[in-house]
């Protein structure tokens, strides 16, 4: 009894996943994403929401450590004509 | 500009995939038919600036719109007429950094559609074509209008198109490109795993694009997907996210520097300097001569020659069988900013053969001649001698293929020829200069021959005795 159940469970999953994509192709889409391709991307989401932040965040400050040595060391010339 | 509604449309075979619409040629002219269920997609596209910003930052091949006829298919919502692409390319007729330019390129535009609210429907290699020296998208119905909450639907085949042959290239063999041809759709992420080094440092990148990717693709091939993961929604942020982290992954792949095999040629000194300095005047002076509209380069090599025609403001298409050749000749015409030269990656002894549904969709590389005049320097004992190659095969294939030939004839006393011969039989009795032109003169006229130098090889300028569209 139970196993059946599983096995309409699963099967009303199935036909739930099917209605998704063919509800999707309503629209310009006509190559197959891939169910496997599709869904990595959905468990990934977070993950890439943060990869987004991070290299917001990371990208300016190796541009402001970059110019900060680059300045430094530009400067190093100049204080020895000082001398 | 108007079609004639009388004049017969040929559609292109290997346009039959995208219900947007479809590519044809009427009266010569090319033409790309935009369906009416793209409609709204299309007006987005044009109308959001998005068109012209691509165009303007030269990643898409323009277009003009023209008046549909009135034999148009129904459902024609508009005919558009790109710019001519003069000569189509292959994903496995690039070289590596060309594969990698051209998905860097696929990438940036998927950003910047995603910046306009839009987003790429398919991300094939085979949108992409190399016009003067860059990458450029040449399928204007790539873009579908965003929605929310959605992943990419090109993301699949953007890892098979691009980031497993390139990971391939430059992680284990620069030769596993060649699976491109084979696999018309992109190498399977399970194959490219199989054949990825499993020790070496990969990026974050590799192993969520490609590992994970290719395990996802197994888990979820039959079995049923939880509702908690098809109900997740994947925010704009997290496309940008995807996006960027496909960029690095293919940014950091690189070409194993290094030339071996031909690439040395020059470098090593097997030839004297001598030489070649009287085989460029000789050449540029048969050039001059012909005056081609067009050019292939066989066996370029690096591409010293073909610079000597795309000099003179010809294209060339400078051909040459091994791929670290075909590489230097790339980075050199990006170096030199050369609009002219298109270096691609082709053994003349296996030219690319037509592929896809009925063999249409892609085409081999003698349909996509004839040309005006071949060069084909220094690589007539390999075909004769190396490969066993009878010479009335060589002068037929050559006809098939170009108006005028420039070719060298390699005597039997050269030292390239005698490496050829040194561990095997000579069973070559007729390759002599006299047989040579004996075997040539069914299909060519003999226009001029010179000897270069002292060198004791004789350069040939032929006619051929075809008649040419």
């Amino acid at each position: 009894m139970t196993r059946r159940r599983v096995n309409i469970s699963h099967r009303l999953l199935s036909l739930g996943v099917l209605l998704f994509f063919v509800r999707e192709r309503a629209d310009a889409q006509y190559i197959d994403p891939g169910t496997g391709s599709y869904l990595l991307q959905l468990l990934l989401a977070g993950f890439l929401s943060m990869l987004f932040y991070l290299k917001r965040i990371r990208d300016p400050l190796k541009a402001f450590f970059k110019n900060l040595f680059s300045e430094k060391d530009e400067s190093r010339p100049e204080e020895k004509a000082g001398d | 500009m108007n079609l004639d509604p009388k004049k017969k449309q040929v559609i292109e075979p290997g346009s039959f995939r995208d219900p947007s619409g479809y590519v044809f040629t009427e009266d010569g002219i090319l033409c790309r038919q935009v369906s009416l269920e793209y409609k709204e997609h299309f007006d987005r596209f044009i109308g959001s600036g998005l068109h012209n910003e691509l165009v303007s930052r030269g990643l898409l091949n323009p277009h003009a719109e023209i008046e549909p006829g009135g034999g148009d298919i129904p459902g024609t919502y508009k005919i558009l007429c790109p710019r001519i692409v003069k000569f189509i390319s292959y994903p496995y007729e690039w070289c590596f950094s060309q594969l990698k330019d051209a998905a860097l390129a696929t990438l940036e535009i998927e950003k910047l559609a995603l910046d306009y609210g839009m987003s790429l429907k398919d991300s094939s290699a085979y949108n992409i074509q190399f016009v003067h020296g860059k990458p450029l998208l040449i399928d204007t119905l790539s873009f579908q209008t965003y929605v929310e909450g959605k992943p990419w639907i090109a993301y699949r085949q953007f890892c098979q198109h691009f980031l497993a042959p390139l990971a391939l290239m430059s992680l284990k063999d620069v030769r596993l490109g060649q699976l491109l041809r084979n696999n018309i759709d992109g190498i399977p992420l399970d194959l490219a795993n199989k054949l990825l080094p499993r020790v070496k440092s990969y990026c974050t990148g590799l192993v969520l694009h490609l590992r994970l990717h290719a395990l996802a693709q197994k888990r979820y091939a039959d079995r049923p997907v939880e509702d908690t993961i098809t109900s997740r929604a994947f925010s704009k942020r997290s496309f940008y996210g995807l996006i960027e982290s496909l960029h690095d992954s293919v940014e950091r792949l690189q070409w194993k520097k290094g030339l071996d095999g031909w690439g040395v040629y020059y470098a090593k000194g097997e030839i004297s300097s001598r030489y070649l300095e009287d085989k460029k005047t000789l050449v540029a002076d048969y050039v001059e001569r012909v005056k081609p509209s067009n050019a292939w380069d066989i066996g370029s090599n690096t591409g010293v020659f073909s610079r000597i025609v795309a000099q003179k403001g010809i294209p060339v298409v400078s051909f040459d069988s091994d791929s670290g050749c075909v590489e230097e000749n790339y980075l050199e015409t990006k170096r030199n900013k050369e609009t002219n030269i298109l270096p691609l990656l082709s053994d003349f002894t296996n030219p690319s053969p037509a592929l896809g549904w009925e063999n249409k969709e892609r085409k081999s590389l003698l349909e996509r001649g004839p040309v005006d005049l071949a060069l084909a320097l220094a690589l007539v004992h390999h075909l004769a001698i190396g490969n066993n190659l009878p010479m009335d095969k060589i002068a037929s294939f050559f006809q098939q293929l170009c108006k005028w030939l420039i070719i060298e004839f390699v005597p039997k006393s050269d030292p390239m020829v005698k490496k050829l011969l040194r561990f095997r039989a000579d069973v070559f009795h007729r390759y002599t200069p006299e047989d040579f032109e004996a075997d040539f003169s069914p299909f060519f006229h003999l226009v001029q021959r010179q000897q270069i130098g002292e060198s004791g090889r004789i350069l040939y300028l032929f006619r051929s005795k075809r008649n040419m569209k």
